[in-house]
């Protein structure tokens, strides 16, 4: 295992795969409209040609990066260049209109590299453990585990669950097309074409449903009046001493919580990010000052998002199920690669979960030294028109896209995805379901079978006795219950707030 | 209504896949529910969610409006036609040609849209455009076919490359 780990350090070329990615994903993270899933979407054709280590090293390099990426037109255009940095421009931004840019980029940049080494960590130690407590599991319980992970990203719609239970369901029948698991005798819901015969490919859903859908929303409203605040221009952006001072407890706490959102499926960065700010806030002991330009938010809100990448990681590697909209393309990109996740993994194939490991710490470390190193050109980007930049990534992912099979019959699937991803994004229905149903619908249905074999034809029997695959099961009955139950409540307290609040205010209760 | 009908067409979507599914053969040694087992659990499971969803709008006493042809107005329509063709024409024309193309006219008609230009930069920047496109497209082709082994279609193209 040495001996692989050394290879890949001594590989030149694995550098500078995570050193494209990490590129790459800094001017998606930086540019507003495009985003990480687009991203590795994007690279996603490339890395069939690759071996395993080339292949981790790009798509970590560009999960890194484009996570990272948002701060960047968050704090000197006023708009967070990924949802991730919404909790950045609240105190970025004001920092750069007072002449303080390059202070918050340098802060910025510096906290994400600390809360992406953090989880960097903390997946390094978790995945094991959890993986040696995951290899007892049968396939009960990853049915358990699946099913579980796929009903708690339904709960977490506050305001659409509903809607994201279809989308979900839409996900697990796309999956269902092409021949059926375990028997390997029916050919499903293919119309007869035999192109269908294999189902549909993870590249097209994903850059038809994602990347296509959120391209075709921003040609819509195409607007180019950012305007870059003018900022100090460096070769390198080191922080000021004085911003970390003291800020200890904000880093840590920061890190930990997204870490542990990160390891939960289908919550993100973007709530990360904001709940770690509200976090530091409510610690501070100056809370007036949020809002107003204060270091604090930044520090809280980049170490977040960027803490989220490594947890997200460690469902996904352990249990095969992702923790994000981007580690459900990567997941998809490793089974391609025919590399399976799950506790297997590390006991396995460790060198390729070693791997995996050495391209998250080198991305961060990258990550650090590309983005604090370029951001006075990546700013410039920021001001490159969508009008020619649309276009060119659509014209790419086609591309992209045709060469998984080498027929026009894909191009015609991508449309049908993308119409399809439009549809349901410009009516308010979640996405993200139903690339992860997608993906997971692959691994559910034949651990479903095979529990039914397990428990002789009959999954009532699966009750009769504690399994640790029924826990998972009835909490994924009973998630979605409590959810609404949630909902209501947190409804019924801001009615209450509201009525507290007088009638004069109704608005700002509701808030 | 528009999302009930919405709702009405992934129905029978649903139940024209239930109605497949029933003619599903299962081998008599398989004991794991056989290939149409699941995907009946799943559609019911639809059935259930679009029945839940119908009753929530018909609930509501605003109804949602649905969005049903935004991706065929104005700006994002043109941009889309534009996507189609490039789709269907990528066989006959081949990718160079076909991207160059595609992407000439969609940067130029949105460059128009943006700016309200009419000239659209002038003659000397659509030939810049132009070649620049055309030569992006031309290493994006050798990278597909030399770099990484993989074919893409050459069309008129195909006596050069």
């Amino acid at each position: 295992m040495a001996e692989v780990m050394a290879a890949t350090l001594l590989d030149p070329m694995f550098y500078l795969f995570v050193l494209l990615g990490v590129a790459l994903g800094i001017i998606f993270g930086a540019i507003p409209g495009l985003n990480t899933p687009v991203a590795i979407a994007l690279v996603l054709p490339v890395t069939y040609s690759l071996n395993i280590a080339h292949t981790c090293a790009l798509l970590m390099g560009v999960f890194m990066g484009g996570v990272s990426g948002g701060l960047i037109s968050a704090i000197l255009i006023n708009i967070p260049g990924t949802a991730a940095a919404i909790a950045t421009v609240l105190d970025g931004h004001p920092m750069a209109q007072r002449g303080e840019g390059a202070r918050a980029l340098a802060l910025g940049t510096f906290v994400s590299f600390i809360g992406g080494i953090f989880s960097a960590v903390v997946l390094m130690l978790f995945t094991p453990v959890l993986s040696s407590f995951a290899i007892q599991f049968g396939p009960w319980e990853y049915f358990g585990v699946t099913l579980f992970a796929l009903t708690l990203v339904i709960t977490l719609m506050e305001g659409k669950m509903i809607k994201g239970f279809i989308s979900t369901i839409i996900g697990l029948l796309l999956a269902c097309v092409g021949m059926s698991p375990i028997d390997g005798t029916q050919l499903r819901f293919t119309l007869g074409s035999l192109n269908l015969a294999g189902g549909f490919d993870i590249i097209l859903v994903v850059i038809g449903l994602y990347a296509f859908s959120e391209i075709l929303v921003t040609v819509g409203d195409l607007k180019e009046d950012r305007t870059v605040v003018k900022y100090e221009k460096k070769w390198f952006y080191l922080p000021d001493k004085r911003d970390l001072k003291g800020q200890g407890g904000n880093i840590l706490r920061s890190s930990i919580i997204g870490t542990i959102i990160g390891i939960l499926p289908g919550i993100g960065a973007t709530v990360a990010g904001m709940f770690s700010y509200t976090q530091a806030k409510r610690f501070s002991k100056h809370p007036e000052k949020f809002g107003t330009g204060c270091p604090d938010g930044i520090i809280a809100s980049e170490t977040a998002n960027n803490a989220v990448t490594g947890g997200a990681l460690v469902p996904m590697l352990s249990l095969s199920v992702p923790g994000d909209p981007s580690t459900a393309v990567i997941l998809g990109a490793f089974m391609i690669q025919g590399i399976s996740c799950g506790p297997l993994l590390v006991t396995q194939h460790l060198d390729i979960f070693q791997t995996v490991l050495v391209a998250v710490f080198v991305a961060n470390i990258f990550m650090y030294i590309v983005q604090a190193g370029t951001i006075r050109w990546t700013a410039q980007l920021l001001l490159v028109p969508k009008y020619t930049l649309m276009p060119l990534i659509v014209a790419f992912c086609s591309i992209g896209a045709f060469t998984v099979n080498n027929r026009v019959f894909d191009l015609y699937m991508l449309l049908a995805f993308s119409v399809l991803g439009f549809l349901l994004k410009e009516n308010d229905y979640p996405l993200m379901p139903m690339v992860l149903a997608f993906i997971l619908g692959d691994l559910i249905e034949p651990y479903y079978r095979r529990s039914v074999l397990y428990y002789n034809g009959n999954l009532l029997n699966a009750f009769t006795e504690f399994s640790l695959g029924t826990v998972f099961v009835v909490l994924a009955v009973i998630s979605p219950f409590l959810g609404v139950a949630y909902d209501k409540y947190k409804k019924k307290k801001r009615e209450r707030a509201a009525a507290a609040a007088g009638p004069e205010q109704p608005e700002e209760a509701q808030e | 209504m528009g999302e009930l009908i919405f709702l009405a067409i992934v129905g029978i979507v649903g139940v024209l896949c239930y109605n497949e599914t029933l003619s599903y053969s299962v081998a008599e040694y398989d004991r794991t529910g056989g290939p149409a087992m699941y995907p009946q659990l799943v559609l019911i499971l639809l059935f259930i969610a679009l029945a839940l969803r119908a009753i929530q709008i018909l609930m509501k006493k605003e109804k949602p409006k649905f969005k049903w042809f935004t991706l065929f107005k104005g700006t994002r329509g043109v941009f889309f036609l534009a996507f189609v063709l490039f789709v269907f024409l990528m066989e006959p024309l081949g990718f160079v040609v076909d991207a160059t193309l595609f992407l000439t006219g969609t940067s130029l008609y949105l460059y128009y849209q943006t700016t309200g230009d009419k000239t659209l930069g002038g003659a000397k920047a659509i030939t810049l455009k132009v070649v620049l496109f055309a030569a992006f497209n031309t290493a994006v082709f050798l990278f597909f076919t030399s770099v990484l082994s993989v074919g893409v279609p050459a069309g008129i193209l195909s006596f050069l490359f």
